[in-house]
């Protein structure tokens, strides 16, 4: 580890902040700046904080060309925020990384509305960006977007030479050009346009069929999601989600390229598969009721399906597999108990922000027992 | 459901979704009728929703105290459960088109408020305790931080008495408007808003800080303490000895405890429960 009296050593490296030290802040970030800049990380998670300090670096693996690359990535330090002073940990600074899921991220960035560096969000909604910079009164937060699948383990194999290992596949960080001045490492800066397409496709391509694979996976006692992948019972759901999706996107936003979407499709179905990477089912289906917002992944893609005359039979599966997700250590854990303690129209319409007689409400309504069915036939052990 | 009053949270939300279809009914005869004075109101939807509830509540076989159905009868408030119902709390909002009611279903246990579910029909809103894990407002949960009193908003429950002729009630009138005043002048302003269960419901959420009751009845209060209780806030609750009527204070910590001596101060109510923890033995 560094110590603190080495950080104003002329010639020291800069270094990156990184909120977050799971799938993105261990297994992809790294791969993007380590090369460039000193790491300190700043989690909730006491215990990682503490192995991650102990240790002072951890391994890294990524997917290439079919084969595991490895990194060892020194840590500058490890803290939880408690333990965070800006006044000595963020010094030097290039950038601040946040990547602590969207309901902290705001929680997150205010640790570091005033180190003076470009705080770039790395969350699944792009909506956080502002919520950051009005809750802050800063401008200089920005969104990016991590097009990989990272897992914030990895096969039992390589946990056992280091138990902080992580993997990842190789994969593309795009970020807002105007959060990029003097950054130095391996992204991709856009335009607001590129920015708007690549999130896009990420949220309709990536998000709603990699978390419909989850949800099914998860009803099905699976752990990870290749291996949902590998039951083709899911795999026709996921791909015709995909497909729903495709059509969707295709009938929206006409100035994508439609074979770019079609490329971006075949590459996310290929990235839910591969064995290599161990993205756990829980990661991904975490917080349902996130996923379940009224603009997200699922009901978001599903009225815009709606919209554009598209049925979207597999997609509302997903739906379905979402409401039934049931994992007692969840934060949402909450939902399976409202979900049993009330109607199918009241949980659509009270908790999920559906309109009475709106037309996904209507459907959801009258499919739910049908969904249920069909999800039976995956030969599902969850419990309703 | 495992978990201890995950079972009982379960029934009461389901016993208010169920009876808050009633009032998605939009036929305009409200049957209205007083209890005691103008200002007690009864309408037919009170009654037809608390026969819904009943008809629920009735499989678990723990007894029941419904407004509706109350007689004046001795009950026993500290036995190990007791469901605690009040199917329309608001009734005179309701009756003059006010979106401010809710029915509330609660159960005490051994004396101490433990589970509840309530619905706010026209605010589309369901409040509920989830076992002791939490409460949450339309699957949101809720979370309560320590306020001062002047950094709160509050709000005011008691009974606006009609017979001025007596001086008692005179006597009674002014000490409680006085205190109002007294409350509204200290925080940042003291509401009235016609449902002490709505009241409560919303110190949960922390859209008011500080509710408070003086006679006020205890299906006001238990289905909506509990959601306060497991959000975060203090409960303190005194039931007066062989009735139904409560005095309490319910919210944030620190607004809480002030409301609270200002009402013992007063002379107003006396809370047996030092910790304000839904207690009203």
């Amino acid at each position: 580890m560094v110590a603190w009296g080495d950080v104003v050593k002329s010639g020291t490296r800069k270094q990156i902040l990184i909120f977050g030290a799971g799938a993105i802040g261990r297994g992809f970030l790294p791969w993007k700046f380590a090369k460039n800049y000193d790491i300190t990380f700043i989690d909730t998670n006491v215990e990682l904080v503490r192995m991650l300090t102990a240790r002072g670096s951890f391994t890294t693996y990524m997917v290439r060309d079919r084969k595991l690359v490895e990194m060892g990535v020194p840590v500058r330090a490890a803290l939880t925020p408690d333990e965070f002073d800006p006044r000595v940990h963020g010094r030097h600074l290039a950038a601040v990384f946040i990547n602590v899921g969207p309901r902290n991220s705001v929680r997150a960035a205010y640790l570091a509305q005033d180190l003076g560096a470009p705080v770039i969000l790395c969350e699944n909604d792009p909506a956080k960006v502002e919520d950051a910079r009005y809750a802050l009164g800063i401008d200089n937060v920005f969104f990016a977007i991590p097009d990989v699948i990272t897992s914030n383990t990895t096969s039992p194999e390589l946990l056992a030479k280091d138990p902080l290992a992580v993997s990842s596949e190789d994969g593309i960080l795009f970020i807002d050009e105007k959060g990029c001045g003097g950054l130095e490492g391996e992204f991709t800066a856009c335009d607001a346009a590129e920015m708007a397409k690549q999130w896009t496709a990420k949220l309709y391509l990536h998000n709603t069929p990699h978390c419909v694979a989850a949800y099914l996976g998860a009803l099905r006692g699976l752990t990870y999601v290749h291996e949902s992948m590998a039951v083709e019972s899911i795999r026709a759901i996921v791909s015709g989600a995909m497909r729903e999706m495709l059509a969707t996107l295709s009938a929206e936003w006409q100035m994508i390229p439609p074979e770019f979407l079609r490329w971006y499709a075949d590459k996310e179905l290929a990235r839910f598969s591969d064995a290599l990477l161990f993205d756990p089912i829980s990661r991904v289906a975490r917080e349902p009721l996130r996923k379940l917002e009224r603009s997200g992944r699922l009901i978001g893609a599903a009225q815009l399906s709606f919209s554009h005359g598209i049925v979207p039979d597999n997609t509302l599966v997903g739906i379905g597999a979402a409401m039934l997700f049931d994992d007692h250590n969840d934060p949402d854990r909450h939902l399976s108990f409202m979900r049993r303690s009330m109607p199918v129209s009241d949980l659509l319409t009270q908790v999920l922000g559906l309109r009475r007689g709106e037309v996904l409400e209507m459907v959801l309504t009258r499919k739910f027992d049908d969904i249920a069915a069909t999800l039976r036939t995956i030969e599902w052990r969850g419990n309703v | 459901m495992s978990g201890a009053y995950e079972r009982e949270s379960s029934i009461a939300l389901r016993a208010v979704v169920e009876a808050g279809q009633i009032f998605n009914r939009t036929n305009g005869d409200l049957d209205v009728k007083t209890k005691g004075s103008r200002r007690d109101l009864v309408t037919g939807f009170d009654r037809l929703a608390e026969d819904k509830i009943r008809a629920l509540l009735t499989q678990t076989g723990i007894p029941i105290l419904g407004e509706e159905s109350f007689t004046g009868e001795k009950f026993d408030p500290n036995a190990p459960n007791l469901w605690v119902v009040d199917p329309l709390d608001g009734t005179t909002n309701f009756v003059h088109g006010l979106p401010l009611y809710c029915i509330a279903v609660g159960l005490l246990a051994d004396g101490r408020v433990r589970a509840g579910a309530l619905k706010m029909p026209a605010l589309n809103e369901v409040y509920c305790t989830f076992g002791q894990h939490g409460s949450y407002l339309n699957g949101s949960q809720l979370t309560v931080r320590p306020a001062a009193l002047s950094d709160s908003l509050s709000v005011a429950s008691f009974s606006g008495y009609t017979r001025l002729d007596d001086p008692k009630v005179r006597d009674r009138k002014s000490r409680l408007y006085g205190l109002f005043n007294d409350i509204d002048e200290r925080s940042r302003g003291c509401l009235r808003l016609g449902s002490a269960a709505m009241n409560i419901c919303w110190a949960a959420a922390g859209r008011i800080q500080v509710a408070y009751g003086i006679e006020n009845l205890l299906w006001d209060v238990v289905a909506a303490s509990a959601v306060a209780r497991l959000a975060g806030c203090k409960a303190y609750i005194h039931l007066e000895p062989d009735s139904a009527r409560v005095s309490y204070v319910i919210g944030a910590p620190g607004a809480a405890e002030e409301v609270r001596d200002l009402l013992e101060g007063a002379g107003l109510a006396e809370f047996r429960d030092k910790n304000g923890e839904g207690d009203i033995r």
